[in-house]
């Protein structure tokens, strides 16, 4: 369970987030909202990626107090994700690999379904955004975290990955993994029941 | 023309005096700081002297010179490949020579330091009849502006072809790169001149000051000639800080501890200051003297690097490096250096501990 408690984000003097309360129990979340609405930045809070005020966590592993043990719990991809050009994809994975402690054999898989193995040992300088985006998702996926937050997931794939996507989705949905993620385009999962939320005046609530 | 030229003077010029502002400084300070106010005529005299009429000493000067002018060509370079500055590529529409006379407008201002300096040199070399070599001076610095403004025009239009003129070769890595070895492969792959005239200049200073005859084995001068390293160390401290907010800002969200990351941050600074402490086991400074010198070095690279997770503003970080050379001098002369040693790695560890987390990546 994922519980946010009295979280305030302010960019200067400007309020972007206020959450008094909000609980993800288990599932698939989405977070809507208007560009500029906060739904990054809240990702972005859990992730533990930027500061902010207020309490966020998981199975009341707290992100403040315990955040090593906390961020082994969640991995996050970013809406237009940015990494050294010089490194080669398989530097990353292998990076992924040893901070997530993840076996090589779940890894090659993913690298498989993704169809990123014949570009992987090229630096990322070569990639287009499409190829760099499989590659945030492969890396989305590595470890045994309890949360996937993807900020829009369906960014820059082309259209056969959509559905690879949505089967890795479901696949670690019934394993007991939680997605969070933010999406402006229609997210078709069709076994599993989406919980949407919405972002608006920098409140978050169930919709 | 006018209209070009201010737009060329803040995009170009005002950057490259602001982006070297520390650089400046610390030249400043070496050709005026050092020296004792009543020498100070006498001395720059002397070294005047010593171009117009020694031409081993000529020559130095002008590899000198002609690196800077390469830095010039090499930063007005990396101003047309930003995205924000694309609209530049504009200048291309004007006719060609209308395009030369603007960039050699720029190249000139910002040539102007070292033009100013050899107009004192040339000067002496008039004032004191050695007419040949203020010739050459001057001409040497008429070729170079216009070769380099040519150089600078010819690529303002060659956008359509490949182009890979006085840039340093870069250094890929073939084999899998641990994480210490991103901050390393992003300055042999995409900073190479700038790890290069650092480690030049770091290397230089301490060979230098070895140099210095004195009849007994000394730590502080090999302690002291590292502080002129360290300090040249500030554009890459700046260049890392930089790297880890565009590019590394992912690794924020893994499950890796603050000691383990201030420990791989440390084995960056070690890996970057071995070439200096190789240097000075060659000119055989004792073992355990040498790591004291090797971890103050990188102590106070961290410190610094540390410090930018307060705030990563170019201009207070070259304060911070002043100001911190000038303690560390003071220190070194008072046999301080063991205390400043401690010191300085639980400052930095503060810092990092404090404020890794609480500092909030610009990409956002």
């Amino acid at each position: 369970m994922l519980v946010i408690k009295d979280l305030k984000k302010e960019y200067g003097a400007q309020l972007i987030l206020h959450i008094p309360n909000l609980i993800f129990e288990s599932g698939l979340f989405w977070i809507k909202g208007a560009n500029g609405s906060g739904k990054s930045t809240l990702l972005k809070i859990i992730a533990g990626m930027i500061p902010f005020e207020g309490e966020v966590e998981i199975d009341n592993v707290n992100l403040r107090h315990q955040p090593t043990e906390y961020r082994r719990l969640i991995n996050y991809v970013e809406a237009e994700p940015l990494y050294p050009p010089f490194l080669t994809g398989q530097d990353l994975i292998s990076f992924f690999c040893t901070t997530q402690k993840a076996k090589k054999e779940e890894v090659d898989v993913l690298i498989q379904k993704f169809n990123i193995g014949s570009f992987i040992k090229n630096p990322i300088g070569t990639y287009s955004s499409g190829m760099v985006k499989k590659l945030s998702l492969v890396l989305a996926f590595i470890g045994q975290p309890k949360y996937i937050l993807l900020d829009e997931p369906l960014v820059t794939i082309d259209k056969e990955t959509v559905p690879i996507l949505y089967g890795l989705i479901e696949t670690h949905l019934s394993k007991g993994v939680n997605f969070l993620f933010t999406s402006h385009q229609a997210f078709d999962i069709v076994h599993h029941q989406v919980q949407e939320l919405l972002v608006i005046d920098h409140q978050i609530c169930y919709q | 023309m006018l209209s070009i030229n201010k737009v060329l003077l803040k995009v170009l010029v005002a950057k490259f005096y602001e982006r070297n502002a520390g650089l400046f400084f610390f030249v400043f300070f070496l050709m005026f700081g050092i020296v004792e106010s009543t020498q100070i005529v006498s001395y720059h005299v002397s070294l005047m002297y010593a171009t117009l009429t020694a031409p081993i000493f000529l020559i130095c000067v002008s590899i000198v010179w002609t690196l800077y002018l390469i830095k010039c060509i090499q930063f007005i370079n990396a101003q047309l490949r930003k995205p924000e500055n694309s609209f530049l590529f504009q200048l291309a529409r004007l006719r060609l020579n209308q395009q030369y006379l603007s960039i050699l407008f720029s190249v000139f201002l910002m040539d102007e330091p070292v033009l100013i300096y050899s107009g004192f040199i040339v000067g002496l070399g008039i004032y004191s009849k050695i007419y040949l070599t203020s010739f050459l001076i001057i001409l040497f610095h008429l070729f170079g502006i216009l070769i380099a403004s040519a150089i600078i025009t010819y690529q303002l239009n060659s956008t359509h072809r490949s182009l890979h003129l006085l840039t340093l070769p870069s250094f890929h890595w073939k084999w899998p790169k641990p994480f210490p070895l991103f901050y390393i492969g992003q300055l042999t792959s995409q900073l190479p001149s700038v790890l290069f005239f650092t480690k030049a200049f770091s290397i230089l200073s301490i060979y230098g000051f070895l140099q210095m005859s004195i009849d007994h084995y000394e730590i502080r001068i090999a302690l002291m000639a590292l502080q002129f390293g360290l300090a040249a160390h500030a554009v890459i401290i700046f260049e890392f800080r930089k790297f880890e907010d565009r590019f590394l800002s992912f690794t924020r969200s893994l499950p890796i501890s603050i000691a383990k990351r201030f420990g791989q941050m440390a084995v960056v600074y070690l890996i970057l200051l071995l070439p200096e402490s190789i240097m000075l086991l060659v000119n055989h400074y004792m073992l355990f003297d040498v790591v004291v010198i090797y971890f103050l070095g990188v102590g106070i690279l961290m410190f610094l690097h540390s410090r930018l997770y307060v705030e990563l503003n170019n201009d207070k970080h070259l304060q911070w490096v002043l100001g911190l050379f000038l303690i560390s001098f003071m220190l070194i002369l008072f046999k301080a250096y063991l205390a400043e040693l401690a010191m300085i790695w639980l400052l930095a560890y503060y810092y990092f501990n404090r404020y890794y987390y609480s500092f909030e990546p610009t990409s956002e």
